[in-house]
């Protein structure tokens, strides 16, 4: 007879879906404009941003507004995502603490509510797609491909940054640095066509430029990006989900004594 | 359509989970005897070490540590040993007292067993199921309600879903907090906290119950309550490990005893012997401490 330790396997689903499920309510049970305010922010932006470039960008972007949205939408789940994850283990010490739960158990739970939130501004998207005539495509629903991908990516470098972040606790610091830049480097409100040669190569090296432009393809156009594109982002993302577990199973155990 | 959707979901995450399970935790299926030798033997440890790296300045910013290591001022740090070469075996259904000086590594050794700290040589070897007493109430969040942090702690402790849903009567009952149960638990009292956090962590029939001083909560009623409810579980075939410093307790409860002293384990026996030979030990301690203290003659 098989015996196991600490009756985990079944278990550790409830614990996911009980985690999410609590980081959801929380955010959400005391302020009404709560869930507004996720969508009020990015639609805000939207508006200014449209306001002032879109005639600038008229010839190489048709649709500001949905040019913009899909962006914003998939760099908002990175960031947030990546943030969660990042101090997940920080702040959920006192449990570890005290029960053995899985290490990774806190970071992937943030990570998904972040992906049910990001579903949530994808439903703002395509209520902007509909204000703005956007046509919809039967290959748009392809675009789960690219959002696969982020998900792994996100994966990965949320393990990293847990792993690195509750040792050395500025780097939460040093990463919000990053991640301001990260919204300019994605061109979210401009095309890349107006990135001069050599610079442009290395930004379109950004897997989430990649994954935000393949993101756009299908839903503004209904066509496949370039398999070359395609390919190289997944590369990319798997790489650093590799590198993340290898991290996160050499320095679990240690953080923990530490913390 | 609603439960189809459920379930689809439920798959996705049982695909996740286990995904990554087996990626990121696979050490512990090691601790799974296929052959069980010793069908009889419910915890056992070869050799177990654990040392604590203590700094005097916790470096935990990269600033610091790059200015650190440039000037060559890293502070060397001192290693405590906490758990220094622990081996023993505890059989089905033993009761067995942990005692020992404080900071001796009693409740390190307890977070060994329980999984919280990996050890950095030897093995622990686990058959069945662990309730861990060390903390009650560990994750309540304090805007949910009782009923929703039952199960969000049940889940923390490993119970399953439908474990919780059937047993959340019971729960309930045992805790004796009736209405106050929908109410967010930041408005508990410290007490009705302790009861909440009992009430969940014995609802199970466990293997293996791990008791850390956690006898001595409530009030008088719930005390007699939670007294009755752990001698219940000890009278089936559970085995319990107690940490006490209650030697009286312990004399009591417990048929076995082990001493531990400095991370090692000093004697390992029948519980009154061993209790004789720790209080022995107790008062010369304390002689030689008041000997220190009588003030010098000039």
């Amino acid at each position: 007879m098989k015996l196991e330790l600490l009756k985990k396997g079944t278990s550790e689903n409830f614990l996911l879906k009980q985690l999410i499920k609590k980081n959801f309510t929380s955010k959400y049970k005391d302020s009404v404009l709560g869930i507004l305010w996720s969508f009020l922010n990015p639609l805000i932006q939207m508006a200014i941003l449209t306001a002032i470039f879109s005639t600038i960008f008229a010839r190489s972007i048709e649709n500001f507004p949905v040019y913009f949205m899909a962006g914003r939408c998939v760099l908002d789940f990175f960031n947030a995502g990546t943030k969660s994850a990042m101090t997940s283990i920080k702040k959920n010490r006192s449990i570890l603490q005290k029960i053995y739960v899985p290490r990774y158990i806190f970071a992937l739970g943030n990570i998904c509510s972040e992906f049910l939130n990001f579903l949530m501004t994808l439903i703002v998207m395509i209520a902007i797609m509909i204000a703005t005539k956007s046509p919809f495509y039967f290959m748009s629903l392809f675009a789960v491909i690219p959002i696969a991908t982020l998900f792994i990516l996100i994966t990965g470098v949320g393990l990293i940054l847990a792993i690195v972040c509750t040792k050395f606790t500025d780097i939460e610091y040093l990463y919000k640095i990053f991640t301001s830049l990260l919204t300019y480097a994605c061109a979210i409100f401009y095309p890349m066509s107006i990135v001069p040669q050599p610079v442009r190569g290395y930004m379109e090296l950004n897997p989430i430029y990649g994954i935000i432009a393949q993101f756009r393809e299908f839903i503004m156009f209904g066509r496949f990006p370039s398999q070359k594109i395609m390919i190289t982002t997944f590369v990319f993302s798997i790489v650093i989900f590799i590198i993340g577990i290898i991290l996160f199973r050499k320095y679990q155990d240690k953080l923990t004594l530490e913390l | 359509m609603n439960k189809e959707k459920e379930k689809e979901k439920d798959n996705v995450l049982k695909r996740i989970i286990n995904f990554f399970k087996n990626i990121i935790s696979p050490k512990k299926e090691e601790k799974l005897l296929e052959n069980s030798e010793d069908d009889n033997v419910s915890i056992e440890l070869r050799h177990v070490s654990l040392s604590f790296k203590i700094g005097n300045d916790k470096i935990d910013n990269l600033k610091e540590y790059v200015i650190r290591t440039l000037n060559r001022t890293k502070e060397k740090k001192t290693i405590f040993k906490a758990t220094d070469d622990v081996s023993f075996k505890i059989y089905k259904g033993e009761k067995i007292g942990i005692i020992g000086f404080n900071g001796a590594g009693k409740s390190t050794l307890l977070k060994i067993i329980s999984g919280v700290y990996t050890p950095d040589e030897g093995e622990v070897i686990i058959h069945g199921n662990i309730a861990p007493l060390l903390s009650l109430g560990a994750g309540f969040d304090k805007n949910y309600s009782g009923r929703e942090n039952i199960f969000l702690n049940g889940a923390i402790l490993g119970y399953d879903e439908e474990f919780l849903k059937s047993k959340y009567d019971e729960i309930l009952e045992f805790s004796e907090l009736g209405e106050f149960i929908n109410l967010p638990v930041k408005n508990y009292s410290s007490g009705m906290l302790s009861k909440l956090g009992f009430s969940i962590a014995t609802i199970v029939d466990p293997d293996i119950l791990i008791l850390d001083e956690v006898l001595g909560v409530g009030d008088i009623n719930f005390k007699k309550k939670s007294k009755e409810k752990i001698k219940s579980l000890m009278e089936s075939n559970t085995t319990v490990l107690l940490v006490s410093h209650s030697i009286k307790e312990i004399r009591n409860i417990c048929d076995k005893a082990i001493w531990i002293d400095k991370g090692k384990v000093v004697d390992i026996g029948e519980v009154n012997s061993v209790c004789d030979k720790y209080e022995e030990a107790a008062k010369n301690a304390s002689k030689e401490k008041t000997k220190k203290l009588k003030p010098k003659r000039f």
